[in-house]
């Protein structure tokens, strides 16, 4: 019995994670295709019909009941935008570091670290 | 596809033939034979038809102030009186003599000009008029109408005078009928809609990559015919992406007139640029109406999904047809990925009527977009109603109104059609000084100006007009400044719009 609730915990906490991930993204993909968009004169053109669909995705993924329960009441897309740039920069970060172990041309080790350094900073900047 | 203009032009040939002739012995002779008479009552028939039409006014049901349609109905009865002297009509297949067979071309193409018109009119009250048939039923084409019909009804009467007593008293009520037809007629050569073809919806015509311009032309004009038949919008999410795709056609007529700019640059005729300047501001304006649309749209929660059907389709092969038209790249698509370098500009217009030609594209293309927004009172409506069942759910016990945010929706779209139509009036202005005063291109883009006029003295919303700083009625009879300064250059070739607001 304890066992199977506890199952019924992990599987939620990890929807539930999987879900707000998925928020994230999507709020910060619509506010960087609407800033584009909405670029003159020709943004709207390239686009606009891009900037439809994240905008629907995103209102139909807020729909859902579990989320709505769970979206902090200081939610706005622009945390959304910084959690994602935040993640992108941590992954840039784990890449950068592998690639400099792997990289057999001093000068390649070089340039991947010192970004890597800066990535770093970006990561706190954002954190 | 065949013109009303094209059929009775060719209808006039005929007549004009016949009444060139009318002195001659040979005629004379011919029209005292028998098979001349049905021939004769047939045309005549014919000809009361078109009166009777116009003085019910194509079945619009707008009122007419201006005693036309009364001379109209006048006219035919008095036709109708010469008919029933000149005895029944034909039947037979094959008209005997020349003349016989001349009245009987003219019968058949002038009856197939006015069926012609007719299509473009609703069969019964309750369906929707087209855009056209408010232009068909303007005061001022029954008096180009009846300017044709004076003319061709007084050959008529002449020739019906040479026949034998008692039938030739059918030429003095004839006579009579052209006569009242002419005081009430104006000389409007190129009325606007000698360009009307067969009203009908064609079918689609998919894109696809490396067509030529003619071909991309047919398919544009094929996708703005289907999507202003009114019927076929359903959904919340089609009209989420109509919005949408008529802020990007907008967008894209920008970029083509701007293109058009660098090439009237180019070939050094900058007394143009200034109102096709001011026709880029006027379309970037409505683009950006229609954005507001779009924002309201996205404010409404649910229904997701793909427009599967039919005005989302047509509105994507515009949107693709129109942007390859401009574009270099022959596969280009209405995505960041896609290149937004454009043709040449010598490669997009040759000479001023080439440029031209390419304005019309972008005037029809917004005149779709202002069919979109005027068909609006059904996305309204649906709105409205999800508006209210969502207003019932939340608050059981209330009395159900219409939300606001649907009000707001509804005020946005006249805006975007409001400014939408200034657009027109200017790109249509733009278009009058680029070409001459004949060409086809010129009668098209005023059947769509005529179109625009008719439509906003018929429908305009006193909440629009509020909304928008200046009122159609006020830029009309304000011409742009711009367009002014060119009133001295070429004097004969401004349209006048300020007598149509008049009458």
């Amino acid at each position: 019995m304890t066992h199977e609730r506890e199952h019924h915990e992990v599987r939620q906490a990890w929807f539930t994670e999987i879900l707000n991930n998925a928020l994230n993204d999507l709020a910060h993909a619509e506010r960087v295709i609407t800033a584009y968009a909405s670029q003159e004169p020709d943004g709207f053109i390239a686009w606009g019909m891009a900037e439809g669909e994240a905008v629907q995705a995103h209102q139909a993924l807020r729909q859902a009941p579990s989320l709505r329960a769970t979206v902090p009441a200081d939610y706005t897309a622009v945390n959304a935008t910084a959690d994602a740039l935040f993640e992108l920069a941590r992954k840039i970060l784990q890449s950068l570091v592998r690639a400099a172990e792997l990289a057999n041309d001093p000068d390649d080790k070089m340039a991947c670290l010192q970004a890597a350094q800066h990535a770093g900073r970006l990561r706190d900047a954002l954190r | 596809m065949v013109t009303f203009g094209e059929m009775t032009a060719l209808a006039t040939e005929y007549l004009t033939d016949l009444q060139q002739q009318l002195h001659s012995p040979r005629l004379h002779r011919d029209i005292r034979s028998r098979t001349a008479l049905p021939e004769l009552s047939r045309l005549t028939h014919v000809l009361a038809r078109y009166h009777d039409q116009i003085a019910n006014g194509f079945g619009t049901p707008a009122p007419d102030l201006t005693g036309v349609r009364d001379a109209a109905r006048r006219a035919g009865t008095l036709l109708e009186q010469g008919e029933h002297l000149l005895g029944p009509p034909s039947d037979t297949e094959t008209p005997a003599s020349t003349l016989a067979q001349k009245l009987r071309a003219a019968s058949i193409a002038l009856g197939c000009g006015l069926d012609l018109l007719s299509t473009h009119s609703p069969p019964t009250q309750d369906q929707v008029t087209s855009a056209n048939a408010v232009v068909i039923a303007t005061p001022d084409t029954a008096r180009a109408l009846l300017h044709q019909l004076s003319t061709h009804t007084a050959t008529v009467g002449h020739l019906a005078r040479r026949t034998n007593a008692p039938t030739n008293q059918a030429g003095a009520l004839l006579l009579k009928a052209a006569i009242l037809d002419r005081i009430y007629s104006e000389n409007r050569t190129a009325s606007s809609i000698a360009a009307l073809p067969l009203h009908h919806t064609p079918a689609r015509i998919p894109p696809v990559i490396g067509e030529d311009d003619r071909q991309a032309l047919a398919g544009i004009d094929a996708s703005i015919q289907r999507l202003s038949a009114p019927a076929a919008f359903t959904s919340v999410t089609t009209w989420r992406y109509l919005a949408r795709a008529a802020a990007i056609v907008c967008d894209l007529n920008s970029k083509t007139v701007r293109q058009l700019i660098h090439r009237i640059n180019e070939m050094s005729r900058l007394h143009h640029v200034p109102v096709l300047k001011q026709a880029v501001a006027d379309v970037q304006h409505t683009g950006r109406a229609w954005r507001t649309v779009i924002q309201r749209w996205d404010g409404h929660i649910g229904h997701y999904g793909h427009p599967a059907n039919g005005p989302a389709t047509d509105a994507g092969d515009l949107i693709v047809r129109l942007g390859r038209f401009i574009h270099a790249d022959p596969a280009w698509t209405p995505s960041p990925r896609a290149s937004g370098r454009l043709r040449p500009p010598h490669e997009l217009a040759a000479d001023l009527t080439q440029a031209a030609d390419l304005a019309v594209v972008a005037l029809k293309t917004i005149e779709a977009c202002n069919n979109i927004a005027a068909s609006q009172h059904a996305a309204i409506n649906d709105a409205a109603t999800i508006g209210v069942l969502d207003h019932q759910k939340k608050h059981p016990t209330q009395r159900p109104r219409v939300p606001a945010s649907v009000r707001e929706l509804s005020t946005r779209y006249d805006i975007a059609q409001t400014r939408g139509r200034q657009a027109i009036l200017t790109l249509g202005q733009a278009i009058h000084n680029l070409t001459s005063q004949s060409a086809d291109t010129l009668i098209e883009a005023r059947l769509i100006i005529d179109r625009t006029l008719a439509n906003a003295e018929q429908n305009q919303s006193p909440l629009a007009a509020a909304e928008f700083p200046r009122t159609i009625g006020n830029c009309l009879s304000k011409a742009p400044p711009s367009s002014s300064s060119q009133t001295s250059k070429v004097p004969t070739n401004q349209p006048n719009y300020q007598h149509r607001q008049q009458g």
